[in-house]
């Protein structure tokens, strides 16, 4: 089983513990009404499904209850980093550097 | 014919050489709180109960138990009396927050003995070493959503939803004689 890394609780828990919750970082046009619908398609349906290193949201559902951020390999299942929802997305490069 | 789970009775379920399993009357209420971390100290102040601030603690309260399970979230079982005093306090605080009754929505079990932290850790993912007295989570037990409190050494709390109850308890008492027939066997 996977552990990861709640940014509340600040320990590392079981899997079990935790949902996926999509795509992090996808940010809600302020005025809906304003936005074009291929613009507005994206927000709701378009993700980057990429293969390696993405921005994803887990919720610690059965624990806390808090929503947070974690960049995670989608190859490997390996978690770089997990962090507060609302903080910037860390650096990538910087991660994977200190991941070696 | 569908095998329904007896529904569960107050009293002991399993009692035998070094592991008991409790079902505990309802004689406390329980509280659900949610307030932002920023005003806990306020409303802490003012409904005169210690509100941990780390998840996962327990505080020290006479007539009841409170937990921290999240950064804006605690759960109390308290005395009928003491419960009521808190809500009447707690109508009067200066600071937003929600203050609800649930008393109804879950069923206590106790698990005691000094195998009952090996009959937990067949359903329970956590690691129950670092699970020491003076904590509480909400947790899983068998896939069910519990709250999990440590009481003292050899002592834990189950707080499970009223209708999962008969299913979590009928998995315990499996593993708990599964635990005995192996240790019958080793003598
Ligand atoms: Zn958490």
């Amino acid at each position: 089983m996977l552990h990861i890394h709640c940014p509340y609780c600040n320990e590392t828990l079981p899997e079990a513990e935790f949902a996926h919750a999509g795509e992090a970082h996808v940010a809600r046009p302020e005025t809906p009404s304003e936005v074009s619908d291929e613009a507005w398609r994206d927000f709701l349906f378009i993700r980057e499904n990429v293969r390696g290193l993405t921005y994803e949201r887990w919720r610690h559902i059965h624990g806390c209850g808090r929503f947070f951020n974690a960049v995670r390999h989608t190859v490997t299942d390996r978690f770089l980093t997990t962090y507060k929802a609302g903080e910037p997305r860390p650096d990538l490069d910087k991660l994977q550097e200190a991941d070696q | 014919m569908p095998i329904l789970p007896d529904p569960l009775q107050t009293g002991k379920l399993i009692e035998q050489d070094a592991l008991a399993i409790e079902v505990l009357p309802e004689l406390q209420s329980r509280l659900s709180l949610r307030v932002a971390g920023g005003d806990r100290e306020t409303l802490a102040a003012e409904i005169d109960i210690p509100l941990p601030d780390q998840i996962g603690l327990q505080a020290p309260l006479d007539g009841g138990a409170i937990a921290c399970l999240g950064p804006d979230e605690w759960m109390m079982t308290l005395t009928r009396d003491l419960a009521a005093l808190v809500q009447t306090r707690a109508g009067t605080a200066s600071v937003p927050h929600a203050l609800v009754d649930i008393s109804s929505r879950e069923l206590t079990l106790v698990i005691s003995g000094s195998d009952a932290k090996e009959l937990l850790s067949v359903g329970c993912p956590r690691d129950l070493r670092s699970f020491t007295p003076g904590k509480a989570c909400r947790t899983l037990c068998f896939d069910v959503p519990v709250i999990l409190w440590c009481e003292a050494k050899d002592r834990y709390r189950l707080d499970v939803w009223r209708s999962f109850a008969p299913h979590l308890a009928s998995l315990l008492q499996q593993s708990a004689r599964a635990i005995k027939a192996e240790k019958d066997l080793s003598v």
